[in-house]
């Protein structure tokens, strides 16, 4: 089984950049590449080569899914998952991202310290569902 | 004999005042004979949206004031006024001007003759004016939880190690910004959930499922095993029937449940069991549950259940709530048809409980 150890994570929010960025360098030990906004992910995100998207849904410029959907047409990432984070807490909502294809949805406020624990069992699964 | 809505109106307002209101409101009015369905009079505000002019009345049924208006329907709707069971039929639907509210009921009788008196009323706008709500409410939960989920994070990241140890006193004014912190949330989410259970019903009728109302305390019961550890508290179950069949929502009776149990543990002094206990009484299925404490103060009784409102008044950190879960727990058994009250009357206890109707099986 491949071992998730590229992440690239995209929020507009850039205290919660901070955070997630600490807790999975810190706490999961992953590689983090981070973006403010979905056009800029875009263009970085094929020199990074990620395993895992990790995005943010509501984004002023580009959404959450938009992202993912554009993301996904790059040359050899088209098969990348992502897990969105929603402060968004209606459970009509969520379903609606996990019938997008997605891994997983979590909700703000997230544990820091779950949170690399949360990314490792998702990949896990989505690896052996691959299998 | 002629019977007419205009009996009771003081003389010095006259038929031709009482006309002009009528002719003015703001909602379609049409008046027409209950058999052929020809109209009699139809208000400005309904000649204007079906674009007639005042001579055209006459020649009009209420048939031709919506191309959506089903005559078959319409009689099997107004049936029961028509057999006298009641004064008002009402419906809700769709219409070329959106949602709208129709009320009918018999203005005038005599001989074999009936004429009806519609009320088209608007609900288009009201609907726009709840949606622009629910979103606002949205948007402001949202733009609370993305700064509560920095400060929540870096101060977990803290006091969990991976940056390495910080001071004692520095972990303790850590631990009091996650305490307070997590206290914002709890009311952001206790808002969230008023305000769904404010606005149009998330569920319907047909949504109601068939619950065992044991099975389901007990399994909120187990849900709370974990709080009642932080709080060295226990929880029993003094009795129960074998089965208590009700309708209902099992999200939101959880709901109801977390509130009450988690009030009940962090109300009790450390050490304290928090009794259970369902009984049958007069055709509902009552769940009482209590804590040895502090109690509530007799003349906040009456006020507990309204929003905002705290019973809790000894100071304590620990039983800080929001005010708003115990209005969340009347809203939600409400719903249900059911009862909720509060006694603090057996010795040194508080006691809150809750009633709902009996579901009927096959077996009763």
């Amino acid at each position: 089984m491949e071992d998730l150890k590229k992440i690239l994570h995209v929020d507009d929010d850039e205290d919660i950049r901070v955070i997630v960025k600490m807790a999975l360098e810190l706490v999961g030990q992953f590689e983090v590449d981070q973006y403010s906004s979905g056009p800029d992910a875009i263009a970085g995100a094929a020199a990074f080569q990620p395993q895992l998207f990790l995005l943010d849904v509501m984004m002023p410029e580009m959404t959450g899914e938009e992202t993912w959907h554009q993301l996904r047409q790059i040359p050899g990432l088209e098969d990348v998952p992502a897990i969105f984070l929603t402060a968004k807490a209606e459970s009509a909502f969520a379903d609606r991202l996990l019938a997008s294809g997605c891994l997983a949805v979590i909700t703000k406020p997230f544990d820091p310290v779950d949170l690399c624990a949360k990314l490792s069992q998702y990949w896990a699964e989505f690896q052996a569902d691959k299998n | 004999m002629r019977d007419t809505m205009f009996h009771s109106v003081p003389p010095e307002i006259t038929q031709q005042q009482l006309s002009t209101i009528l002719e003015e409101l703001h909602d379609e009015v049409y008046v027409f004979d209950a058999k052929t369905l020809q109209l009699v009079f139809a208000n400005k505000t309904a000649r204007l949206r079906c674009d007639w002019k005042t001579a055209d009345i006459q020649s009009k049924k209420i048939t031709d004031a919506s191309a959506n208006f089903s005559a078959k329907e319409f009689y099997a709707h107004v049936e029961p006024l028509l057999r006298g069971e009641t004064e008002t039929v009402t419906v809700e639907g769709m219409h070329e001007k959106g949602l709208v509210e129709i009320s009918t009921r018999i203005l005038s009788t005599w001989g074999d003759r009936t004429v009806f008196v519609s009320v088209l009323r608007d609900r288009e706008h009201r609907r726009q004016l709840e949606r622009a709500r629910t979103q606002a409410f949205s948007e402001i939960v949202h733009d609370l939880r993305t700064p509560l989920t920095s400060i929540l994070g870096a101060v977990k990241l803290m006091d969990s190690g991976p940056i390495g140890d910080i001071p004692p006193q520095a972990q303790q004014l850590v631990q009091l910004i996650q305490r307070n912190a997590e206290n914002l949330l709890s009311i952001v989410g206790d808002i969230l959930d008023l305000q769904k259970l404010g606005s149009q019903p998330i569920e319907t009728e047909e949504d109601k499922e068939q619950i065992d109302l044991v099975e389901l305390t007990k399994e909120a019961m187990a849900a709370h095993m974990g709080y009642c550890a932080v709080h060295n508290v226990s929880i029993d179950l003094l009795a129960a029937p074998e089965q208590a069949p009700i309708s209902g929502f099992p999200i939101r009776l959880h709901q109801m449940f977390a509130n009450l149990l988690s009030n009940a543990i962090k109300n009790s002094p450390a050490g304290e069991v928090v009794h259970v206990k369902i009984h049958e009484k007069d055709g509902f299925w009552r769940v009482a549950i209590s804590n040895a404490g502090p109690g509530i103060p007799e003349d906040m009784r009456e006020s507990i259940f309204q929003n905002y409102v705290q019973g809790s008044t000894n100071g304590d950190q620990r039983v800080k709530g929001t005010g708003l879960g115990l209005a969340i727990c009347k809203k939600i058994v409400k719903s249900h048809g059911g009862e909720i009250g509060l006694s603090c009357d057996t010795g040194d206890r508080t006691t809150f409980f809750v009633k709902f109707p009996q579901r009927r099986t096959s077996a009763s």
